[in-house]
């Protein structure tokens, strides 16, 4: 046998040693950050216009809205058995809160209630939002599992009550983003 | 300074010369130079290409002269290899083969796990399907081949592990690739070659996939309580993504080696570098494999195969130059 013959053999044996890893880390976020801030003001040019100010205590509760219309409490403490929302910053008034919006996995859309107390217990004043968002997924292997990505994140709608504006500052919510979703609040 | 990195982009020319022109010299120089009659021994043939190694290394290649010397042989030389790969095409023989990688892959993947090979094969065969037939017909004095390769493919990716989370993943169709492969040793060897190619490549498959989610702000979560498996996965959503009729195309540049062991019996391998890849008709579901490429990660896959060929000749007679 030549050279090449022990050549081809030798490469069987090492295509024995083949084996597969899992080494994959996602980007993709299942949450989406909103942020709230106070109202542009509208009848002044874009380089006149005032720094945006954050409003730091903007909602009291929000509540998931399902299609059947129960409404599950995720902030600031969830119901029973369901996890309260990730905030990041709410308990510093220094910072600018965010609020991780938790994109519905079985539907292309999702429904939220903001509830905002006022100084009369009996009364407050609740905000919808509707989303809408693509939902892809890939599997990787299934010891790794698989990756949902929700992109081309919309703004369906949304109530008027203390919301003003409602806008998308990123469509693909990714784990390093800061804010995907801006709501500029009436004064 | 400056002359010597003027000298050095002349050597950096020299050596990147050598680098491509060398292998294309030594192979496809003219018939009548290289060719050596059968009837002289290898030691005498092997002594002849150390001596002429010796010569072309004590060249000097920053030599003007010499330089337009080697240009005008490598234009001969080139111009040669153009005449034999136009030349009147002679197909010499057809080679049926099929992949064994796949074949071997489920039963001797992990041949020392707590499996026997028996369980490691019928776990692997039954998840996993893949066959890939082969077919070459090498052409004029085994300088080229046309190489068309099909096959087939299922995948049934199941995680089981967590109720909450586990899917099912089936992906199935048929591919085909279609290229060519040019011989680097038709000299030197008769039937026996070592090739570079290119490949077009293009699948037709379907996938699916079932899974159940978990999502507790949504009101799909695992109750861990329950003793019924089936309520436990009752709040869980499930979901479903079928898609038919999607289609992939890819390129592939390849090396390969081709042994003739016995007879007409061949055993080779192939290394592909596969890139372009293009897949249409994607939706929600982004594929996972693909028939005849495998995984979908990276946008270059380097893959592996490990072909047996029998050859049919088309003229009886001594193997080589028929």
């Amino acid at each position: 046998m030549t050279v090449f013959g022990w050549a081809g053999w030798l490469s069987l044996a090492g295509l024995l040693a083949a084996c597969e890893d899992c080494t994959f880390t996602s980007r993709n976020n299942t949450e989406a950050a909103i942020r709230f801030y106070s109202r542009r003001p509208f009848n002044l040019p874009p380089n006149r216009q005032p720094p945006v100010v954050v409003q730091n205590l903007a909602v009291d509760s929000i509540y998931t809205l399902d299609f059947n219309r129960t409404l599950r409490k995720i902030f600031p403490v969830g119901a029973a058995g369901v996890d309260s929302l990730r905030a990041a910053g709410y308990d510093n008034a220094a910072l600018a809160p965010a609020f991780f919006l938790p994109l519905n996995p079985g539907r292309d859309t999702a429904a939220y209630v903001f509830v905002r107390r006022l100084a009369n217990p009996t009364r407050r004043l609740a905000d919808t939002l509707w989303l809408s968002y693509r939902r892809q997924i890939a599997v990787i292997t299934p010891n790794c599992g698989f990756d949902q990505q929700y992109s081309q994140l919309t703004v369906l709608r949304h109530s008027r009550v203390r919301f003003d504006s409602v806008a998308i500052a990123s469509d693909l919510p990714q784990i390093a983003d800061s804010v995907n979703i801006r709501v500029y609040l009436r004064p | 300074m400056f002359r010597f990195f003027a000298r050095a982009r002349y050597w950096l020319v020299a050596l990147l010369g050598l680098v491509v022109a060398g292998p294309i010299l030594a192979q496809i120089a003219p018939k009548d130079t290289v060719n050596v009659p059968r009837k002289v021994p290898r030691r005498v043939e092997r002594a002849v290409e150390r001596r002429a190694a010796r010569a072309v290394k004590r060249l000097d290649l920053a030599d003007t002269a010499q330089w337009a010397k080697r240009d005008t042989l490598a234009e001969l030389d080139t111009f040669s290899v153009f005449r034999k790969l136009w030349a009147r095409p002679r197909p010499q023989a057809l080679r049926l083969g099929t992949d064994l990688t796949y074949w071997l892959q489920g039963a001797l993947a992990a041949p020392f796990g707590p499996n026997s090979l028996v369980t490691n094969a019928s776990r692997f065969y039954g998840n996993v399907q893949r066959f890939e037939g082969t077919l070459e017909v090498p052409f004029n004095d085994n300088l080229y081949f046309l190489v068309a390769d099909f096959g087939y493919g299922y995948v049934n990716r199941v995680n089981r592990l967590l109720p909450q989370t586990s899917f099912q993943y089936e992906n199935r169709g048929t591919f085909f690739r279609i290229g060519g492969e040019i011989n680097l040793l038709q000299k030197t060897f008769d039937d026996e070659s070592i090739s570079i190619g290119f490949r077009y490549a293009q699948a037709n498959f379907s996938h699916e996939l079932f899974y159940f989610g978990s999502s507790r702000p949504w009101g799909y979560f695992y109750n861990a309580l329950a003793e019924d498996d089936s309520i436990k996965i009752k709040d869980s959503f499930r979901g479903e993504f079928p898609t038919e009729q999607l289609t992939a195309r890819w390129f592939e540049l390849t090396t390969g080696l081709r042994v003739s062991v016995w007879r007409g019996l061949f055993l080779g391998y192939t290394l592909r570098v596969k890139t372009g890849l293009n897949i249409r008709g994607e939706d929600r579901l982004l594929a996972n494999e693909l028939p005849g490429y495998g995984a979908v990660r990276a946008n270059v896959k380097i893959s592996f195969n490990y072909h047996v060929y029998y050859q049919f000749p088309f003229k009886k007679g001594p193997p080589g130059r028929r």
